[in-house]
């Protein structure tokens, strides 16, 4: 008996102190020694080639930098569970990252959660200037005049097209042709477009054709507008082509236009430039997909045109970048992505970096051309509002439900407009 | 040294005697210590915070602020524009849809497949491991997986099918899918406990039943069910609470469409405590308002059972 009472009494210690240990506000970071390696987290969600890329960049970066004693542990997390971890470990000094990788939609976000350290003086530091930097990405880590996010590349959606289909010469470059063209296609169980009718890619083709005709989703006090007649008549047009033209089948699921796209049952498929590589265009010994599969700017997006794309960006943590050393080996590491970007690129990215573009190792890599196009003409959207994300969202909602036949298009914005608006006000309170 | 080693034999026995009785009376707590530790470490802890966070406004990262009932307020649309309470009971309504279907085809499905597992033995190995396969994936591996198999334009139901039902994007089809899915999903867990409980129903009393002329449906529902009964209440209790807490089949399968009509509570609340905007007080304050409405129906559902364990006995 008496051993058993020693050994409950000895697991009870145990847990407890198990416990006190891992519950102790855990603060000190041996980054913040004068002297010895600073070792940085860097979190991201790029799964798949690009994070593969990244990871293979961070390895270089560690060989480069061992003598300069940085060294920079990258840990690769789905977005969504990212902005949730971050969210709850932000305080944390000894977890938290000091560098993490996120859309520059999400920053207004995040900011209001006070957790990102300014970037003003990177310019300086790293002695770069914004004609360097593709524009949108430049100020897309801007919010009301203070740097958080420095730039990795924009991310514009283009049109894919199946070589077997359709030839060059006949692609459509505005959204009228891009109709009649579809219409001619579709037939004998082809069709000219999936578009899906799930919350997916459907909202940035019409998020693009309404920046491309001068919309926008928000008035500059920022209320929403994502109802009016312009941004109706660009749904419209989308529900026709479903619809009425029926160059797209009904209910296509998430992943839908995909599976058709590849199945030689559709001509066009929309979506970013990181399929790319899903479909081996980059691959060198893959001749065969590139004589079947091709990649053009989206419709009335190129030129005088504005397209919407995303950014990926690089923010600091305050918490962790806690002195001017630490924060100097952050730039260090940032400019060294930039830098090498052209590898991003091969991971199916546009770099933010303009240099990378004119190589000739860059121009080589056909397929990602258009993508380049469409980015120097993309907006990122009114992204310094906070609740900017949460709009677009309920917009896509909006837009699935006209898409699914649900709802008109002008009901399904303006029910979109009205559920945004609500939970602004219950935000608020 | 005689009087030292006297002093000691009589100042040692009442000690050691006083020990025992200590022992005898500190012994069943120190057996149940480690339950409780861990139940007040991850049961109580992060209730009673819980309620506390409910009555705040907290993003995890800004400071705790003070909100009083606000929360609540906002989910019964006291204050507010409407839009979370109408969000939020629009969701709780959807869960219990899903809690009332899902739940009896969990408890009848398993117990026939349980009833022919163990009945037919030729296939009882093979069919076993067949049904029980699918409780072994996780809930995104089977949504993928039925995502491949019900798309309407190139999934395999329709192709076998010659149809074109919109098996995920329209209503009531996007239901039906969730039911196939959770069912196809569910059944293995609760088979092998109805397995176990078939197993133990004496045999004595099947052949006394059997030698006064019972068929199979008469010893099915007057001894092997009433023989069951604590193994049907625990699958009851247990399947209860899991559809409640329904949110897998929702997010990956149906993405809570169409037109939010998918989505659950869990979902609701899993998107306001860790979606765009960290708003953890109103989550834990939807938390609480749900809890207790599981809690009402999960005793309301074991109350029932034991009402009818006892018109069994009299």
């Amino acid at each position: 008996m008496k051993k058993i009472i020693k050994i409950m009494g000895l697991l009870l210690c145990g847990l407890l102190s198990l416990t006190a240990l891992f519950g102790c506000n855990q603060t000190g970071d041996p980054n913040n020694n004068d002297t010895g390696f600073i070792v940085l987290r860097f979190w991201n969600g790029f799964t798949g080639t690009d994070g593969e890329t990244m990871d293979r960049i961070v390895e270089h970066f560690n060989e480069e930098y061992a003598d300069q004693e940085i060294k920079v542990v990258a840990d690769k997390i789905p977005w969504d569970t990212l902005f949730t971890k971050l969210t709850t470990t932000s305080s944390n000094t000894r977890t938290a990252p000091h560098i993490v990788a996120m859309s520059a939609s999400r920053i207004a976000g995040m900011n209001l959660r006070k957790i990102f350290l300014p970037m003003d003086d990177i310019e300086e530091y790293l002695g770069v200037t914004e004609e360097e930097y593709l524009e949108p990405a430049w100020n897309g880590g801007i919010l009301n005049g203070t740097r958080l996010g420095f730039p990795i590349d924009v991310h514009p959606t283009a049109m894919y097209y199946n070589k077997n289909l359709i030839s060059e010469e006949e692609l459509p470059t505005t959204w009228e042709e891009f109709r009649t063209v579809c219409k001619e296609k579709t037939k004998d169980g082809v069709y000219g477009w999936a578009c899906p009718s799930m919350y997916s890619i459907t909202k940035d083709v019409f998020i693009t054709m309404l920046y491309s005709a001068g919309g926008t989703l928000f008035d500059t006090n920022h209320n929403p507008i994502f109802d009016n007649a312009l941004a109706v008549s660009k749904l419209t047009y989308m529900n026709d082509l479903v619809h009425t033209d029926k160059i797209s089948p009904e209910n296509v699921g998430a992943g839908g236009d995909y599976t058709l796209f590849t199945q030689g049952k559709s001509v066009f498929y929309f979506d970013g430039p990181w399929v790319i590589n899903t479909f081996g265009l980059l691959d060198e010994n893959n001749d065969e997909i590139r004589e079947k599969i091709g990649v053009a700017p989206m419709p009335e997006t190129t030129g005088t045109y504005k397209n919407f794309a995303g950014s990926h960006q690089f923010t600091l943590m305050k918490n962790t970048v806690t002195s001017p050393r630490i924060k100097e080996a952050c730039y260090t590491f940032m400019r060294y992505v930039n830098e090498h970007s052209l590898d991003w690129a091969k991971a199916g990215q546009v770099p933010a970096l303009k240099a990378i573009h004119e190589t000739d190792e860059y121009k080589a890599l056909e397929p990602l051309q258009a993508f380049t196009e469409m980015a120097k003409t993309s907006v990122l959207g009114e992204i310094e509002y906070e609740y900017w994300y949460e709009a677009y969202n309920k917009m896509g909602v909006g837009i699935s439900n006209a898409i699914s036949g649900l709802k008109t298009p002008a009901n399904a914005l303006k029910d979109a407009v009205s559920e945004f608006k609500g939970f602004v006000a219950d935000e608020q309170i | 040294m005689k009087e030292k080693g006297e002093k000691t034999v009589r100042a040692a026995k009442p000690l050691r005697n006083h020990g025992k009785t200590f022992l005898r009376t500190v012994q069943p707590y120190l057996f149940v210590a480690p339950f409780v530790f861990f139940f007040v470490l991850f049961g109580l802890v992060p209730l009673v915070m819980g309620v506390v966070i409910s009555f705040t406004k907290w993003d995890y990262a800004s400071p705790m602020e003070w909100y009083g009932l606000k929360n609540y307020g906002l989910l019964f649309g006291v204050v507010g524009s409407g839009q979370v309470a109408k969000d939020f009971w629009n969701a709780v309504l959807h869960t219990l849809l899903f809690a009332v279907i899902e739940t009896p085809l969990l408890i009848i499905v398993p117990l026939g497949v349980a009833l022919l597992v163990t009945k037919c033995r030729w296939v009882k190995k093979f069919s076993m491991g067949f049904f029980y396969f699918p409780t072994i994936l996780s809930i995104t591996t089977v949504c993928i997986l039925f995502n491949f198999l019900l798309d309407t334009n190139s999934g395999v139901i329709n192709h076998y099918l010659r149809t074109a039902i919109p098996w995920i994007t329209q209503m009531p089809y996007a239901w039906i899918s969730i039911f196939l899915l959770s069912t196809w999903w569910g059944v293995g867990g609760n088979m092998i406990l109805y397995v176990a409980g078939i197993a133990n129903v004496p045999q004595e009393l099947l052949e006394a039943a059997t030698l006064d002329g019972a068929n199979a449906v008469q010893r099915f529902f007057h001894i092997t069910l009433p023989c069951m009964k604590r193994t049907m209440l625990y699958t009851i209790i247990m399947t209860t609470i899991g559809s409640f807490n329904m949110l897998g089949q929702s997010q990956v399968l149906t993405a809570g469409g169409p037109n939010y009509m998918t989505r659950t509570a869990m979902m609701v609340i899993y998107d306001t405590a860790f979606g765009g905007i960290n708003n953890f007080g109103r989550a834990c304050a939807m938390s609480i308002v749900f809890g207790v409405i599981m809690f009402a129906f999960t005793f309301a559902g074991y109350r029932l059972q034991i009402a009818d364990d006892k018109e069994g006995i009299a």
